[in-house]
């Protein structure tokens, strides 16, 4: 039995500590990879100390829990003394079910109701950019009270109600004896609602993420928002840091506690309340001090800097610029590159309110919805042109921009901005097929090498819908955006016959995955192809002779745009050589920028992956209409059945 | 007189959602009194001792305190300190601090609350208690530490809401006499209550019985327990044999098929009365030289005495004596013309003093619920 339990709790242990310990080992780690240990490394820890945009959501993280927490905590301690003091037994239990209820709800239907509530106030009273910091205040502050009151309420309860009434009886007024009986009793069951507090919003997402405006990025929402490339190790180092930050406070108040507890007898005792709310305190100080110690004042590191010339005038100076981009999508300062918006914020003196999505659609709910102004956002193409079609985004003066020129023309005058009159490509990729030449014979040149019985269980492919079907497409020569029923049958029918061969639909593990050999073959991006060749060598690719998918990001400026002429500001100087230069060597992606491509410190300059000589065959991805796009769904969902 | 008075309840009357608690009540204290609440739980003597505390606002009605009427002063600034029924000490306090409590409010200089807290605890015998937490002290040391805290502040009075209701009784018995101690030192007014009239006779100068929101009957212990007003007060307080009689004239009274003296007076002739004879006034004789005969129902032994139920002529009698008489035993009771005690009929009478039910586990059922339910 004594073994047995033993053994049990290892295993509990084990579970519990391990994913904490591989994410600690892997903080080390001198590559990238999460799946090939590179050699020791603090290289990560150098880089989050420099990676000012991450530092300010933790920052904007911490102030925002301890302020919710803190309120909450007031707020919800007051609500339950009331409560606790209903006469009516009917109306007490009515609001505490009341009270609950919040707690039940998924945080999607808070996420959205409450939002929904912002944006109408904000309507009513006129308010622009009524989501940010107020609203994520306000946001946590709500779903934090239940559980302060839901861990008062109960030792309240077993307060005795007499000391109140003792403490009056000798002199006390009755908010005086409130202070001096009930308080110290319940204050343990206060501080847990505190933490428990300060925990869940911390981390939360679901919630902070329909609240949030531009101007107010949180740590969570920082991360998730880096899917569209993977995410970047120095995050490893930071959560190892937290971790081992609240590793260590918890050690020093159980050390603490247990001397405390020792000395009791000859130390005038203090109420254990006191000492915790004292204990906790300390701890939250410490936490922030830390933090700001650590993490100082971000934005200030001194990286490289640019010259440029005389196109951008200081005359929008102290407006500010709220920019919406992808995760992982610019060149921030990290490794000591240049730190593009530090840089545009010095130059022309416009603050740049920079935040993050992780896909279009979810920045399309942003912009459908209302209640924040974007004034630069960068969809891709199909997205662009819903925007559009919806009168979300507005014209752009390209004429006006100084350095269009630098775009090249062959991606201009596509399909969904015919005229340019909406978008500024961005960035630009393409898919193609990675394998691994220790483990595939020869060079493929196709898809089908996906539906090959010799490759059966190493095959990774897309989890999404459309790429997974569009390798398909390009396979039978079909159109990727054909309405056709009887096409989509076919895809279908197609992959149904490659499933025997996948080991994995996948997204972000494909980095994983290839960089550890446990893979042969993966549809991904040109530029992703290159981070994992850094890591695994043997990893070479291809454009397949069928045809493959292309995706342009542009730059767009979305209908509430209230600061037009710093967003045209901004989107010259992100066609500026130097600042698109560092983009491009950033984001790992082509750059449609002929001034970039041409640059002779242009690391991946004649790239054959990003720049193929060869042209590929490439069709885009167009919206589709809705039955369509119900059929796809459906198919997707009988494939993963299947 | 009239100065020696401290308290004075007019006229008081307390409802809860529409249950009357106080009906019309009317009371005074005088200075200096050990007064004891008496009567069963639910007869309103905690809501009483409330009011004057001033925890609960009377519906109409004045609380005086010392010729000035108190109503509207709040608790923490009336001359009165409570001790409360399960002591509410302060748990985060030693006990040093819960006794400085009150002067600490007061802002008494260092010097006093250390003078005042030594000579508290050198009161309840608790030298050398100061630094000690209030969860490692028994029961009896938190009810010491309790009266230490309220005496600390030197009130007028001190309200005493059941303050021995927890403890056992070889304890209780102690603490009785401490209490009394206390008080007689102390020289200020007790206003005690609680459900056990024999700690109420002991301790009291002068005992309110309660019943129902209404004083039954005001007096010393003595007078209490010799002349009961009604039914009710002869059987709360102590045993006894009520049984219906009427009044022939004065000094005459008929009951259980015989004519007794007794030296009671006043009643018209023939009057219906309630007789209350106390089980241990009886004296048991032989059979044909009884007043009165009857069978040996059932005996328990007491310790003191044994507990005789004798049954006489239906109607079942009490007897305590020291000696045994088996069950089916007939027997001849005496009783001594002082030993009746002849009361008015009232609306308690023929609820109370007949025996032909009585069961000692129901009677202890009833104490215990009494314990835990007290007016809360």
């Amino acid at each position: 039995m004594k073994i047995a339990s033993k053994i049990y709790t290892v295993l509990l242990y084990l579970f519990l500590y391990a994913p904490i310990f591989v994410l600690v080992f892997f903080s080390f780690n001198a590559g990238r990879s999460t799946a090939v240990f590179e050699g020791f490394s603090l290289k990560w820890y150098q880089e989050i100390l420099n990676d000012s945009t991450t530092l300010i959501a933790l920052r904007n993280t911490l102030v925002l829990a301890v302020l919710s927490a803190a309120i909450a905590t007031v707020i919800g301690t007051a609500a339950a003394v009331g409560i606790d003091r209903m006469k009516n037994k009917y109306l007490k239990s009515a609001t505490m079910s009341v009270t609950d209820i919040p707690m039940m709800n998924p945080d999607i239907v808070t996420g959205i109701s409450m939002m929904l509530l912002f944006v109408f106030v904000g309507v009513f009273l006129n308010i622009q950019d009524v989501l940010g910091f107020w609203t994520l205040l306000i946001a946590h502050i709500t779903f934090n009270l239940p559980y302060v009151i839901l861990n008062v309420l109960p030792k309240l309860r077993q307060t005795d109600p007499h000391l109140e009434e003792a403490a009056q009886d000798l002199g006390c007024t009755p908010i005086k004896a409130f202070v001096k009986t009930t308080l110290p009793s319940i204050s343990p069951a206060i501080v847990t609602g505190m933490i428990m507090s300060f925990t869940l919003s911390l981390d939360d997402f679901i919630i902070s993420y329909f609240v949030t405006g531009p101007n107010f990025q949180t740590l969570p929402l920082r991360i998730y928002a880096m899917t569209k490339k993977s995410v970047k190790p120095d995050m490893y180092a930071l959560s190892t840091i937290i971790f081992v930050v609240i590793l260590v406070l918890l050690i020093l108040i159980n050390v603490s506690q247990a001397k405390a507890d020792k000395n009791k007898q000859s130390v005038k005792p203090i109420s254990k309340g006191k000492k915790i709310v004292k204990r906790v305190l300390a701890g939250a100080v410490a936490v922030s001090i830390a933090a700001v110690c650590i993490f100082g004042f971000p934005g200030t590191d001194n990286g490289p800097s640019i010259a440029v010339e005389g196109v951008y005038s200081r005359e929008y100076a102290g407006t500010v610029l709220n920019v919406y981009n992808w995760g992982e999508y610019i060149s921030d300062g990290s490794d000591g590159s240049l730190d593009v918006n530090a840089e545009f914020e010095k130059l022309t003196g416009i603050k740049v309110n920079y935040a993050e999505y992780d896909s279009n659609e979810s920045m399309y709910t942003k912009l459908k919805n209302g209640g924040a102004s974007y004034d630069i956002v960068i969809p891709s193409e199909y997205m662009v042109e819903r925007l559009i079609h919806e009168g979300l985004v507005r014209k752009i003066d390209t004429a006006a921009l100084h350095n269009y020129d630098y775009i090249a023309d062959e991606y201009k005058n596509q399909y969904y901005d015919p005229d340019n009159e909406y978008s500024v490509p961005y960035t630009v990729g393409m898919v193609g097929l990675i394998y691994n030449t220790t483990m595939v014979d020869g060079t493929p040149d196709s898809w089908s090498i996906m539906w090959d019985k010799k490759y059966e269980g190493n095959v990774l492919t897309f989890n999404n819908s459309r790429d997974a079907f569009g390798i398909a497409q390009y396979l039978l020569g079909h159109d990727v955006n054909t309405t056709n029923v009887a096409d989509w049958q076919a895809a279908l029918q197609k992959l149904k016959e490659q499933k025997p061969c996948i080991q994995a639909y996948v997204m972000d593990e494909v980095f994983n995955k290839m960089e550890a050999g446990n893979a042969a073959i993966a549809p991904y991006y040109a530029g992703d192809f290159l981070t994992m060749q850094e890591t695994n060598p043997d990893l070479a690719f291809v454009y397949p002779k069928e045809g493959t998918n292309i995706f342009i990001d542009s730059v767009c400026v979305p209908s509430s745009c209230g600061n037009y002429e710093a967003a045209m500001m901004y989107i010259d100087f992100l066609m500026e050589p130097e600042v698109a230069l560092a983009n491009a060597e950033m984001i790992c992606y082509a750059s449609p920028n002929t001034a970039v491509i041409n640059h002779e410190n242009y690391s991946l300059r004649g790239n054959e992956y990003l720049y193929p000589k060869k042209k590929v065959k490439v069709q885009y991805f167009h919206n589709l209409d809705p039955a369509t796009l119900k059929l796809l769904n459906d198919l997707w969902s009988e494939l993963k059945l299947y | 007189m009239e100065n020696n008075i401290i308290i004075d309840l007019k006229n008081i009357s307390v409802s809860f959602d529409g249950e009357p608690i106080l009906k019309d009540l009317n009371l005074y204290i005088r200075d200096k009194e050990f007064i004891t609440f008496l009567g069963p739980s639910g007869c309103g003597k905690t809501t009483t001792l409330r009011v004057i505390a001033g925890f609960i606002e009377p519906d109409s009605g004045d609380v005086i305190f010392d010729n000035k009427r108190i109503n509207d002063v709040p608790p923490h600034k009336r001359q009165v300190n409570t001790i409360f029924q399960r002591y509410a000490l302060f748990p985060h306090l030693n006990v040093f601090e819960n006794i400085a409590f009150g002067l600490r409010l007061k802002k008494a200089p260092k010097q006093e609350i250390e003078e005042t807290v030594t000579a508290m605890l050198k009161l309840v015998n608790l030298k050398g208690f100061e630094k000690r937490n209030i969860q490692s002290l028994s029961g009896g040391q938190q009810q010491r530490v309790a009266i230490a805290r309220a005496l600390a502040n030197k009130p007028r009075v001190l309200l005493l809401d059941e303050p021995l209701g927890a403890l056992d009784l070889k304890l209780r018995k102690d603490m009785q006499n401490e209490l009394k101690n206390i008080q007689q030192q102390m020289g200020i007014t007790f206003i005690y209550v609680t459900h056990d009239q024999e700690e109420a006779l002991s301790m009291s100068d002068t005992v309110v019985v309660m019943n129902n929101g209404v004083i039954q009957q005001i007096g010393t212990p003595i007078k209490i327990y010799n002349e009961p007003k009604n039914a009710f007060v002869a059987d709360f307080i102590g045993e006894s044999n009520i049984i219906d009689g009427i009044m022939r004239e004065d000094f005459q009274v008929d009951f259980s098929g015989h004519r007794f003296e007794c030296l009671d007076k006043g009643f018209a002739p023939n009057e219906k009365v309630d007789v209350v004879v106390r089980p241990e006034d009886v004296d048991v004789v032989d059979v044909d030289k009884g007043m009165v005969k009857g069978e040996v129902t059932s005996v328990t032994f007491k310790g003191v005495h044994f507990e005789t139920i004798v049954d006489i002529g239906g109607f079942k009698w009490m007897i305590q004596s020291t000696d045994y008489h088996e069950v089916g035993k007939k027997i001849g009771l005496f009783i001594e013309p002082d030993a009746i005690h002849i009361m008015k009929k009232s609306e308690y009478s023929g609820l109370y003093g007949d025996y032909s039910s009585f069961s000692e586990e129901f009677d202890e059922l009833s104490d215990a619920s009494v314990d835990n339910g007290e007016e809360e």
